[in-house]
């Protein structure tokens, strides 16, 4: 039934997809994604950070499914850094790079490129196949849910981004909760006054979550880029494209490893703010403990290349982590926060609405994420060599192109001159929150969560008759409540408890 | 070697900080409704901050040196200033052209291809957004005053 219903939706979805401007625009973002991705720093997340405020005027499954390409096409291009010098592009592919890099020291550079690109589409298109299947039948449950509920959610949405970011718990919690603060200014939407906007005419619009995201990430990444030095240097060379195509076939000498990979992938992906990073190592390790000559990993085992690149494209992109982002807005990594950013910026909510009343675009985007994957192995298989000089290209030339590009994406929302003065202090305080490590990705969520947990919240509480107890007297919110507290408590108690058993043990 | 403690945490902790008391003085917020969820939020913001204040503390008596801010820093932020105030005044297209010309002198990078992208980046961006897209680039109040 459901496979019957997702083979029918992905009809349609194509459709709508095939289309030469739809798929330019794909590719474009493929070209954005495989670019950002290869140099290291910067990732999907700035290709995203650029690409959301230049999609408002395009049918909102083309924009979705350039996003998807970004975030996808970027976990294929951080394999070439970290196989050509052992620095991944993202932390997707630091697992990649053990096994990769010494690939290339033995001469064989390209035969793990190969393997590494065609490990990423057989794991990303067996995600997306998953995702497609379970997303639907998840969505009914998701029914269930009321206004304590939503505001519950967006709690647990900040919360796990904090528990999961860089840094102490205290510092996410306490970016997420200033995040939210900040979401409150301007007109309230429940009572339609003006809310902490001390009289400034510019703040009664609020501080929008693009321009804020765009400092905090595009601006701040290249202060930060900009106290670095990139001179990396390529020990091993792509030397023929038969080589690459012997690594991309190597992938199929091991099926149960890439199924096994894949699966922990879509499982890890699926557990909300976990990311591909947990994914690629879990995966790898499960690799080495299979095999039959777990000795040669780290010295250039192809398993130990395939394996991660399974896990890390089957969790990010269409993949696992797609599936609480879209059924409960519970974005499953970081990525999908600023997956999550774009779906808001198009005015789209995730959740059961979106799933039941947009499921054609819903398999548009997939459709267009097949088509940007399909496209993303294409470039890397094409076009490794110029890619990997692209990686050279040297911090004072990238710096202010991205800067310009931030700064247009910023006056381009609302064409005001004022969110690029927002942009630029958000900038400096991104800097200084990364480098204290205060979570950035969690002020930028809170900022999305934060207006959907105040609405949810004055409707739960009129709801209850002007009571807080409606947020802990219903089923669903109790269980959501006991899942919160395993989250946050959980690690810090199982800690205490091993500890404690250690400590009486001696 | 000299103890420093650094001060920059204790500064960004300030700024989040601000923001709470700045929300709950603001009593302009009527009715109560408006506000009364960042009233909930403020006692836990205020212990999430607390409980970094103290871990700053604490590591900030460990700190033997300060890290040094390195002066490409200041040059990126400053660029970031300089780029704000030439496209208000001067407009996207002259701006940012500006910008990147500035930016190149300063690190010597003036070479044929950054030459090229100083003239064909804005030209690039200006007739994508404003002509091809329709969508309004910031004009510049130089030009708006002089052309009246």
């Amino acid at each position: 039934m459901f496979l019957w219903d997702a083979i029918k939706g992905m009809t349609v979805g194509f459709s709508y997809i095939l289309d030469p401007t739809t798929i330019l625009l794909i590719f474009g973002s493929v070209i954005l994604g495989s670019f950002l991705g290869a140099v290291p720093g910067l990732g999907s997340k700035i290709g995203l950070t650029i690409l959301i405020p230049f999609t408002g005027k395009l049918a909102p499954y083309v924009a979705l499914a350039m996003y998807l390409s970004v975030s996808e096409a970027s976990s294929f291009g951080d394999t070439i850094p970290a196989v050509l010098f052992k620095v991944p592009g993202t932390e997707g592919a630091a697992a990649t790079a053990i096994d990769g890099y010494a690939l290339t020291q033995k001469g064989k550079a390209g035969y793990a490129l190969g393997a590494a690109s065609m490990a990423s589409l057989v794991g990303g298109l067996l995600g997306i196949v998953v995702s497609i299947i379970f997303i639907p039948f998840l969505a009914d449950y998701v029914l269930l849910f009321g206004p304590p509920e939503f505001f519950w959610m967006a709690i647990i949405g900040i919360s796990i981004i904090a528990l999961v970011s860089q840094g102490a718990m205290a510092k996410g919690l306490l970016s997420g909760l200033v995040g939210i603060l900040i979401s409150f200014i301007g007109t309230d939407i429940v009572t339609g006054k003006d809310r902490f906007t001390f009289g400034s005419i510019y703040l009664s619009d609020g501080i929008n979550f693009i321009p804020a995201m765009l400092g905090l990430f595009a601006v701040a990444e290249m202060i930060k880029l900009s106290t670095k030095k990139t001179s990396m240097e390529m020990v091993g060379k792509v030397t023929s494209n038969r080589e690459i195509w012997e690594g991309c076939l190597a992938v199929f000498k091991y099926p149960i490893n890439v199924i096994r990979s894949t699966l922990i992938g879509i499982l890890v992906g699926a557990i909300p703010g976990t990311g591909k990073s947990v994914a690629s190592f879990l995966a790898y390790l499960f690799a080495v403990r299979s095999s039959k000559h777990p000795e040669t990993f780290g010295k250039g085992e192809v398993e130990g290349v395939i394996a991660p690149e399974c896990a890390n494209n089957a969790c990010s992109g269409g993949g696992g982590a797609l599936i609480p982002t879209l059924t409960l807005g519970i974005p499953g990594s970081s990525g999908m926060a600023l997956i999550l950013v774009g779906m808001t910026f198009l005015g789209i909510r995730s959740g059961p609405q979106f799933i039941i009343y947009h499921a054609d675009m819903m398999y548009a985007m997939f459709a267009g994420l097949i088509v940007g994957m399909i496209f993303a192995f294409a470039l890397n298989f094409l076009c490794i060599k110029p890619i990997s000089k692209a990686v050279q290209v040297p911090n004072e030339i990238l710096i202010p192109v991205v800067l310009v590009f931030a700064f247009l994406g910023s006056y381009a929302l609302r064409g005001s001159v004022f969110d690029m003065l927002i942009t630029l202090i958000f900038g400096i305080l991104g800097y200084f929150m990364d480098k204290y490590g205060y979570s950035t990705i969690c002020m930028v969520l809170a900022m999305i969560l934060g207006p959907m947990a105040g609405e949810s919240f004055f409707q739960a509480w009129k709801m209850g008759n002007k009571s807080l107890t409606v947020f802990f007297t219903r089923p669903v919110s109790i269980g959501l409540i006991v899942f919160l507290i395993i989250v946050m408590v959980g690690p810090a108690l199982y800690k205490k408890i091993k500890h404690l058993r250690t400590t009486s043990g001696k | 070697m000299r103890e420093k403690i650094e001060i920059g945490e204790f500064i960004l902790l300030g700024v989040m900080l601000s923001f709470v008391f700045l929300f709950l003085y603001d009593i302009r917020v009527l009715p109560l409704e408006g506000k009364f969820l960042s009233y909930l939020l403020a006692p836990f913001i205020v212990l999430c901050a607390g409980i970094c204040l103290r871990d700053a503390w604490i590591r900030a008596k460990k700190t033997k040196e300060e890290k040094a801010l390195k002066w490409p820093f200041f040059v990126t932020i400053g660029g970031g200033f300089f780029l704000f105030f030439s496209i208000y005044f001067m407009g996207f297209y002259l701006g940012s052209g500006l910008f990147l010309l500035l930016w190149f002198l300063v690190f010597k990078k003036i070479t044929r291809a950054t030459v090229t992208l100083i003239i064909a980046l804005p030209l690039l961006l200006y007739l994508s957004f404003e002509v091809f897209l329709d969508m309004g680039l910031p004009k510049g109040v130089f030009w708006a005053w002089l052309l009246g």
